[in-house]
C-alpha cells in the first residue's frame, strides 16, 4: 500500500499552475493586483452625520420616487413598498415621532426653498466611504436614508433591514442597473452580514467610485441590527 | 477487497468525480478572481497582502490537477494535490465554524453562494475518499498515460 508519489511531478504541476495563473491574470481584463492593498475605513464623525442628516431630509423628497423606480426595475421584489413616510410609523415611538414632524415640516419647507439656496446648504462631499456604528446607522435610518443590502439575494429574501434594497456584491453586474435610478447626491448606507464580511465595504467603495459621494458603511451590519431588535422585513411568505 | 478497489471502472469513476468537481470549481473561481479573493478574506485566516496571490494561484492548481486527473495523467500526484487542498479547506471551514463565522464558503467561487457549515465539512470529507482511492491505486487502465 505504498503511495510511491513522485514529488518532482507534484512540483512540476504546481509550477505550471502558478505560471498559468500569472500569465492569465496579466492578460485578463478581470486581472487583479498580486498584492492587495487594504483600504482602511475611517469612522464617520457625528458632526458629519448630523450635517448629512440635513441633506438627507432634503433627499427624502426624492427617495420615495427613486424607490418606486427601483420597485419597477426589480421584478423579484414586487410586493415591497418603499414609501418612506409610512415606514416611520414602525420605528420606536420615542425617536420617530420627532423625526416625522421634523421631516414633514422640512419637506413642506423644502418645496419652497429656491434651488440655489438648497445648493448653498449642501455640505462638502466625503473623500471616501465612512464607517458608521449602530447608533449612527439608526439615526440615518430614522432620517430615511436608503440602506443597501450587499448580501446574497437568498439572504435578502429571508430577512433584511426594513426598506433596504438588495444589491448583491457578488452579482453586481446583474443588479447594477438599480444604480441608474438613484440620485448620486443622496446618502446611502451599505451593509452586509456583519463584521465577518466585507461586502458592504467593497460595495461602498464601488458606489463611491461610481460617483456616489455620500456613502456610509454600517460596519455591524445585519447581525448587529437584528440583535438590537430594529425594524426588519422578509420577502418569504 | 484490494481487487475491488483496483477495478479500472471504479478508478475511472473516482477520477471523473474528483476531476470534474475541481475543474468546475477552479473555472468558476478563475472567472471572478476578485470575488474569490473576497471569499478568502472573509475567512480571516491569511494576511491581507497574501490574499490576491492565493486567489490567483489556487484555482489554476484546481483546474490543472482536475484536468490531468480526468485524462489519467499523473493520477496519484494530482489526487495527492487535490486531497491536500481538501484537507486545507476542511481546516479552514472547521476554524470558521468554531469561530461562528457566517460567511460564504467560496467553494465554487461566488457561483453557489453556499455558506460554511457542517454540510461543507461533510462534502469535503466525502471528496477525500476518491482522492485517497486514486492516491493508493493510481489511475487504472483507462488512461492517456501510465503512472
Amino acid at each position: 500500500m505504498k503511495l510511491n508519489l513522485n514529488f518532482k511531478k507534484i512540483a512540476g504541476i504546481l509550477l505550471v499552475s502558478i505560471l498559468l495563473a500569472f500569465s492569465y491574470n496579466y492578460f485578463s481584463p478581470k486581472g487583479i493586483p498580486l498584492i492587495a492593498e487594504e483600504k482602511k475605513l475611517s469612522w464617520a464623525d457625528d458632526s458629519l452625520l448630523f450635517s448629512e442628516n440635513n441633506i438627507v431630509k432634503k433627499d427624502t423628497l426624492h427617495l420615495a420616487e427613486n424607490n418606486k423606480n427601483i420597485e419597477e426595475k426589480t421584478s423579484e421584489v414586487p410586493q415591497r413598498k418603499y414609501s418612506v413616510q409610512n415606514d416611520f410609523v414602525e420605528l420606536p415611538p420615542d425617536v420617530y415621532e420627532d423625526s416625522i414632524e421634523e421631516n414633514s415640516d422640512k419637506n413642506v419647507d423644502e418645496k419652497n426653498i429656491p434651488e440655489n439656496e438648497k445648493q448653498n446648504n449642501v455640505e462638502p462631499e466625503s473623500t471616501e466611504p465612512k464607517a458608521i456604528n449602530l447608533e449612527q446607522a439608526v439615526k440615518l435610518y430614522e432620517a430615511g436614508i436608503l440602506f443597501i443590502d450587499a448580501r446574497e439575494p437568498e439572504d435578502y429574501k429571508n430577512a433584511h433591514i426594513k426598506n433596504s434594497i438588495n444589491l448583491p456584491m457578488d452579482h453586481f453586474d446583474e443588479y447594477k442597473s438599480i444604480l441608474d435610478t438613484l440620485d448620486k447626491n443622496q446618502p446611502i448606507v451599505t451593509y452586509c452580514a456583519g463584521t465577518d464580511c466585507d461586502l458592504s465595504i467593497v460595495l461602498g467603495n464601488v458606489l463611491f467610485d461610481s460617483g456616489f459621494k455620500r456613502i456610509f458603511v454600517f460596519f455591524g451590519g445585519w447581525n448587529e441590527w437584528v440583535e438590537a431588535g430594529l425594524p426588519t422585513e422578509s420577502l418569504v411568505q | 477487497m484490494i481487487k475491488f478497489f483496483n477495478n479500472k471502472y471504479l478508478l475511472l469513476i473516482s477520477r471523473l468525480i474528483l476531476g470534474f468537481i475541481f475543474l468546475y470549481a477552479g473555472m468558476e473561481k478563475i472567472s471572478d478572481p476578485e470575488g474569490f479573493a473576497r471569499s478568502i478574506n472573509n475567512y480571516k485566516l491569511l494576511p491581507y497582502s497574501a490574499i490576491n496571490i492565493i486567489a490567483l494561484i489556487l484555482p489554476w492548481i484546481e483546474v490543472t490537477a482536475g484536468l490531468l486527473l480526468l485524462f489519467g495523467i499523473a493520477a496519484k500526484e494530482n489526487a495527492f494535490i487535490l486531497s491536500s487542498l481538501l484537507v486545507i479547506f476542511l481546516i479552514a471551514i472547521g476554524i470558521s465554524l468554531f469561530r461562528g463565522l457566517n460567511i460564504d464558503c467560496g467553494c465554487f467561487g461566488t457561483a453557489s453562494g453556499a455558506k460554511v457549515g457542517i454540510l461543507k465539512l461533510v462534502e469535503n470529507i466525502l471528496l477525500i475518499i476518491p482522492g485517497l482511492h486514486l492516491m493508493i491505486f493510481g489511475s487504472g487502465d483507462i488512461t492517456l498515460s501510465k503512472d
